[in-house]
């Protein structure tokens, strides 16, 4: 019945800010053109910027015919290099080429730049004040010529970013070792590189009213199902914010469900991750100043996988994934259980154990429920304070935690050995799960499952454990069911799930995104 | 909402099998051991098992040549089709009701297991009351989503039962076992007349036709999935009888969680299986809850189309509650159950029965 | 939004749920009081139960009064002795705690202890259930005593049951040496069945429900307690009839006991050949019967065993390499089985007059139909059993002489 009011809400205010969308549109044409005048043009530059200390107007005049120009850009922004030498230095000590006059009219010049003068790939003419600050404010040299109100729109993007480097939030042991950086062009480049593939699509749009993001759709055309780019664009295109700093806000707002702790969309700085995930026939969403990259639709395997599955030898990589899907039971569940155990059926535990942890416990103060929330919150404090600590600090405060609370916690007679155990487990299951953000949606589940465990014991934990399922089942991304090849059983999927097949098994795409080009060998096309 | 056809893709053969099986089980394998016992005295009873086994596959058969006649009407349109529309209204209504009735029923089996196995002090109120939350969460989603929970959940209750099995082979005494085929036919009989009560469920197929990619293959599906409980119900017996001999079996409340009670995990690694294996156990009872909820939504919400969904969720659960409390105890209990079985056999498997056969002499048969 | 505001109702009535119901089964673990054994005897004295009656005089009182002893585990004290007094409480704090209790109904008698103990009785882990002679010898009682603990369900069906020869209380007051806890040292002695032939094998409580149910009579073993040492060897015959005990089968005869049942899996068997002794380590047996059944007053049965083992200690230096040797020793170990299997045939059938040698469930199994005949009179009534005609016949397999021949030469 939530899944029906948040679906209600959603549609009325989707249509609306549809609606809101258009009338923007409507005043956006009404744009000013430009003036014939030089000095004028450079003026209303200054005066819609600010005239900020960053704006660089650089006036001169053409070689021979003396002629005023300009050049406008905004510093930091542009290749200096590149503006001084293929336009300033050029135009300034403009030879006739092949003997040809430098035409008088007003319109010819501006051509005769465009064709024999500026020897730059990326070139564009322009005619309002909004086009020249649109641009000059992505790293664009504005080039005017008085008399003309036209301009040509140079592309000297060239800013400092940061090298490409190691991807830190997620380490592998084999595999590339590239990622993703904060320049959407080195990200599509990554990309590229991975899939020379001519039917990849790069599908730019822009994010925010006001910041104005550059965002790429990518996917390969022949592989992923129409209905899902379709959707993905649609909601994309509904995105009604001024600014958008990082793709996390792509990701909340595309998403199913909002009222899930489960992410519905994955994210990565791997590009080889997201070429595998185009292959599959996923859509990626890149933005504009963030490593992070979006790929949607996901399930709950695949934000179990990890690309190192595939990288090792199936027999590792099957263990691998294995032993993952065990931890994410600890990460959710063992806390509860030892409440459950501990408070409500003592009967479960071997008797000697049960002997010797009733004897730990002995003089510890709180009950068990309280104790364990007194542990899974301080390993929670712990993880925080290290994430946001430089990082010499930061092992300083895993010495901290370790040794002082674990240690000293027991001897104090605050809590019991075993729970210090039992959190230790917890803390190193949910590390080992690959998706951080599934990771963090466990770590919420498990408080949930500790109470269940403290109202009804090991009844309590099933009945969490089916709400969990039932929420997940219902549950989906870009409209693809959550749990899918699990629950809609779909056997041919279950080769890359809970175990790894031998990579010649894989001779078409997984199943679950009904992709438009099904096969990956040439062997599986005659079948 | 769905961008794929697969996600809102009717169900297949399969997945009938496995809701039919899932719910047939139910609570009812965990008592019937004794109930057979008691009326055949000895380990003769699985005859009794494969007597009304039989029996079931046959009415569940017809039930389903029934619904697959017509594989795009509810239960209600079908049944207006057959009989007039007043007629169906009150069959239709009695069904919702029946369902509803189960529920309480499955609600309060699960609260009393609990209280026996799980608590002691916890009250019956509680354990049924959270329990009743959650089915109708599920409930309230998709129905498809329900479904493929059955899907879910079902290989691990399979796989808790082996486990019980497994471990309880190496107590089976043969003593016990022996001697075979003592029993009369009467007594035979007398028994199938009791596990048939413990076999309820498939009457599912009559209202779940409708989502079938083919309708045709209902019948087959409910025989099939008639014949995973049939072979558990067969084993079970067949353990806890060998495990307890007969006598022994015919004092015991719960002889299934009992077999559970012997299961010692080499190596002591978790001790009394019988908590664990009923706690897993909650999923099948889960799911069979959550199914017949839906069937009385269905099935009320057919004659009352005005009614949203969300509404008879918030309607009916109340009334479940209430009448799941109703018993005082465990006699009264299972008395509840008995002439519960006796309303539904009217119910969802003579009338259907009979509907049939009109629709047969009449001609009636819904468009493909 | 009504639908916001439904929601919002049930959430605040989970949410209350969660709060109100916290903790009606919650109990910390350290607060349990693990029962880990339970003695059960007659009191001794009419004191008690006087005084309750002077107390109470229209109280509804049971026909027999019972002393019952609960064994707690002290937990701390178990930490404490292994890890030398690092917890809180002093070192030389013992590991467990009998206290023991006077009533007429076993319930009364655990909830009464809550009364005495901070720690209220838990009874899931217990090991041993040691019921006294007294106890089991009056009519009815034994089922009496166990009611209760074949009731709750929170009992497991594997606790053991043993028979105390004389009181029970003594027998968990028993301080081992080798390991904390009395009724634990209790629980492993019993299990040493694969080592010895004298004792009978485990019978969990569940199969003493199995025994008391059907019709047949069935054995326990029988445990004695004496200088702080445990002995479970003999069986506490069990007429089937009433389940009362009706007598003990010492050591020898539980031996012949369960050649006869079939129940031997380790254990020696002593012979002597030419005035020394050799000492037959026995690593098997099967059993198997043969019925006549024409004569319905003299039932003629024929048991076979056959037994295999090694050699395990010779002091007559024979030549085991020799088959005729083997063959000769073979015969006398077999001997020696059919002289325990017709002492312990003597005891039952004569003395005790009581089939705790299977006999009546083998006819029930292979002849169904005269078992239905003669279930009355089989050993009660005309008593059946005691006139039919039991013959034993053994037969030995040694594999082998063990590492060495000879020890020495002669």
């Amino acid at each position: 019945m939530f899944r029906r009011v948040w679906e209600e809400w959603k549609n009325k205010t989707l249509t609306s800010r549809q609606q809101r969308g258009s009338q923007t549109d409507q005043q956006a044409s009404n744009k000013s053109p430009l003036s014939l005048h030089l000095q004028e043009n450079l003026d209303t530059i200054k005066q819609l910027l600010g005239n900020p200390q960053d704006l660089i107007i650089r006036p001169f005049l053409i070689d021979n015919s003396g002629r005023a120009c300009a050049v406008a850009c905004i510093d930091g922004l542009v290749d200096t290099d590149l503006v001084h030498d293929k336009v300033v230095k050029h135009i300034q000590l403009l030879m006739s080429p092949a003997g040809k006059a430098i035409p008088a009219s007003d319109e010819d010049i501006m051509t005769f730049m465009l064709d024999e003068v500026l020897s730059i790939i990326e070139v564009k003419t322009g005619s309002t004040m909004e086009e020249v600050l649109d641009a000059m404010l992505v790293g664009d040299t504005a080039f005017f010529v008085d008399g003309s109100n036209k301009t040509i729109l140079i592309d000297s993007r060239g800013w400092e970013t940061r090298g490409i480097e190691e991807p830190v939030s997620e380490g592998l042991v084999r595999g590339p070792r590239d990622g993703f950086n904060e320049n959407i062009r080195d990200n599509t480049v990554r990309i590229r590189r991975r899939v020379r593939d001519p039917k990849l699509r790069f599908d730019a749009t822009h994010v925010g009213q006001r910041s104005k993001s550059d965002l790429i759709i990518a996917y390969i055309e022949d592989i992923a199902n129409p209905n899902i780019v379709g959707e993905i664009k649609r909601r994309i295109a509904t995105i009604d914010i001024d600014q958008v700093e990082e793709s996390g806000f792509i990701e909340q707002w595309i998403e199913d469900n909002f009222l899930s702790p489960f992410p519905q969309v994955q994210y990565t700085e791997r590009p080889d991750k997201v070429a595998s995930g185009l292959f599959q026939g996923r859509v990626a969403i890149i933005l504009d100043g963030t490593p992070i990259v979006l790929l949607a639709p996901v399930t709950m395997g695949v934000l179990l996988h990890s690309p190192e599955d595939f990288y090792e030898r199936w027999m590792v990589g099957s263990l691998a994934r294995l032993l993952r899907y065990v931890a994410s039971f600890l990460a959710i569940f063992s806390p509860a259980l030892y409440i459950a155990l501990v408070t409500f059926h003592p009967g479960l535990i071997p008797s000697d154990l049960a002997f010797s942890i009733a004897a730990t416990r002995d003089g510890v103060p709180f009950p068990a429920v309280v104790e364990s929330l007194i542990m899974v919150t301080t390993m929670e404090l712990l993880q925080e304070a290290g994430l946001r600590l430089p990082k010499p600090i930061g092992q300083t405060v895993g010495i901290v935690g370790g040794l002082v609370i674990g240690e000293a916690a027991v001897s104090a007679g605050i809590v019991s050995p075993v729970m210090v155990i039992v959190v230790a487990i917890t803390a190193i299951a949910s590390f080992a799960i690959p998706s951080y953000n599934l990771a963090i949606a466990f770590r919420m589940i498990r408080f949930g499952a500790m109470f269940a465990a403290a109202m009804f014991g090991l009844y309590g934990v099933v009945l969490a454990f089916i709400l969990m399922v039932t929420h997940l089942i219902n549950l989906t991304s870009i409209g693809v069911p959550y749990l899918t090849p699990l629950a809609p059983q779909l056997v041919s999927d279950w080769k890359d799930y809970i175990l790894r097949a031998p990579v010649t098994f894989f001779k078409k795409r997984p199943d679950m995104l009904q992709t438009k080009d099904k096969t990956r060998m040439k062997a599986g096309k005659s079948q | 909402m769905n961008t794929l056809p697969y996600a809102d893709q009717k169900i297949g053969q399969k997945e009938m099998v496995f809701i039919v099986a899932n719910i047939v089980i139910g609570v009812g394998i965990l008592t019937f051991p004794r109930t057979l016992a008691e009326k055949t005295g000895s380990i003769d009873g699985w005859i009794s098992v494969l007597i009304s086994g039989l029996f079931a596959s046959v009415v569940g058969w017809l039930l389903g040549k029934l619904a697959s006649r017509f594989p795009a009407h509810t239960f209600f349109e079908y049944t207006s089709l057959i009989v007039t529309r007043p007629v169906a209204r009150v069959i239709t209504f009695l069904v919702g009701v029946y369902f509803m009735l189960f529920v309480s029923f499955e609600v309060r089996a699960l609260g009393n297991i609990a209280k026996q196995y799980l608590f002691t002090n916890t009250p019956v109120e509680m354990i049924t009351l959270a329990f009743l939350l959650i089915v109708q969460y599920a409930v309230a989603g998709s129905r498809m989503a329900l479904l493929r929970l059955n899907m879910l959940f079902f290989p691990i209750v399979l796989l808790i039962i082996f486990f019980v099995q497994l471990y309880t082979v190496q107590i089976l005494e043969l003593d016990n076992i022996r001697p075979l085929f003592t029993t009369g036919l009467g007594a035979l009989l007398l028994g199938s007349k009791e596990v048939n009560l413990s076999f309820s469920g498939y009457e599912v197929v009559l209202f779940y036709t409708l989502l079938m990619a083919r309708a045709q293959d209902a019948p087959k599906a409910v025989v099939k999935g008639l014949l995973i409980p049939i072979f558990l119900y067969l084993t079970i017996y067949i353990f806890v009888i060998g495990v307890f001999s007969t006598d022994v079996v015919k004092n015991l409340t719960y002889p299934t969680i009992e077999l559970a009670k012997e299961v010692e995990v080499p190596g002591g690694f978790i001790e009394r299986m019988e908590s664990l294996f009923f706690t897993i156990w909650i999923m099948t009872i889960f799911n069979s809850c959550t199914v017949f909820f839906d069937l009385a939504i269905f099935n009320l919400g057919s004659i009352f189309r005005k009614v949203r969904k969300i509404t008879w969720i918030l309607v009916i659960s109340p009334l479940v509650y209430m009448i799941s409390l109703w018993p005082q105890n465990l006699v009264q209990f299972f008395s509840l159950g008995d002439q519960l079985v006796y309303f539904g056999i009217f119910i969802t498997y003579l009338v259907p029965l009979l509907l049939l056969l009109i629709a047969k002499w009449r001609g009636v048969r819904g468009d493909e | 939004m009504g639908m916001n505001k439904s929601w919002v109702r049930l959430l605040t009535a989970v949410l209350s749920v969660s709060f109100l119901s916290g903790c009606w089964d919650q109990v910390q673990i350290e607060e349990r009081g693990f029962v880990i054994g339970v003695g059960i005897d007659l009191p001794a004295s009419k004191e008690t139960e006087k005084q309750t009656e002077r107390e109470a005089p229209d109280k509804p009182k049971g026909k027999r009064r019972y002393l019952v002893t609960h064994q707690f585990v002290v937990p701390g004290g178990l930490v404490s002795a292994s890890q030398g007094g690092s917890g809180s409480q002093s070192s030389t704090s013992d590991s467990f705690q009998n206290l023991t209790s006077e009533g007429d109904s076993l319930y009364e008698i655990s909830r009464e202890l809550a009364v005495r103990t901070s720690r209220s009785p838990f009874y899931q882990h217990l090991k041993v259930v040691i019921v006294s002679e007294e106890v089991a010898r009056s009519p009815n009682t034994f089922a009496d005593v166990l009611d209760y603990f074949l009731r709750d369900p929170e009992m497991r069906r594997s606790s053991k049951v043993l028979i105390a020869k004389g009181k029970a209380k003594p027998v968990l007051e028993v301080r081992p040496k080798t390991e904390k806890l009395p009724s634990l040292y209790i629980n492993s002695v019993a299990e040493n069945t694969n080592q010895n032939a004298r004792m009978i094998p485990e019978v969990p409580l569940g199969e003493v429900y199995e025994d008391m149910i059907n019709e047949f009579s069935f054995v326990l073993p029988r445990i004695v307690a004496a200088n702080n040492e445990v002995k479970v060897a003999g069986a506490a015959v069990f007429q089937g009839q009433g389940n009362r005990l009706i007598g003990f089968l010492g050591e020898e005869e539980t031996e012949g006991l369960n050649f006869l049942t079939g129940n031997v899996q380790g254990g020696l068997l002593k012979t002597k050949v030419r005035d020394n002794l050799v000492i037959f380590n026995i690593k098997g047996t099967k059993r198997s019967i043969q019925t006549d059944i024409r004569d319905k007053k003299h039932l003629r049965f024929q048991v076979f065993i056959e037994c295999e083992g090694v050699i395990a200690e010779s002091f007559e230096r024979l030549d085991f390499m020799e088959q005729r040797i083997i063959d000769n020793l073979q015969k006398t170990v077999a001997a020696e089985i059919e002289r325990l299997a017709r002492d312990a045939i003597r005891k039952a059938q004569k003395q005790m007059k009581t089939d705790v040698l299977g006999l009546g469930t083998h006819i029930k199994q292979t002849h169904p139909g005269l078992w239905k005949q003669i279930k009355e009179d089989w050993d009660h009534g005309r008593n059946l059993f005691a006139s039919s005609d039991i013959e034993v016949k053994a037969v030995v397999y040694i594999r082998n002489g063990g590492s060495v021949n000879r020890t020495e030469i002669r």
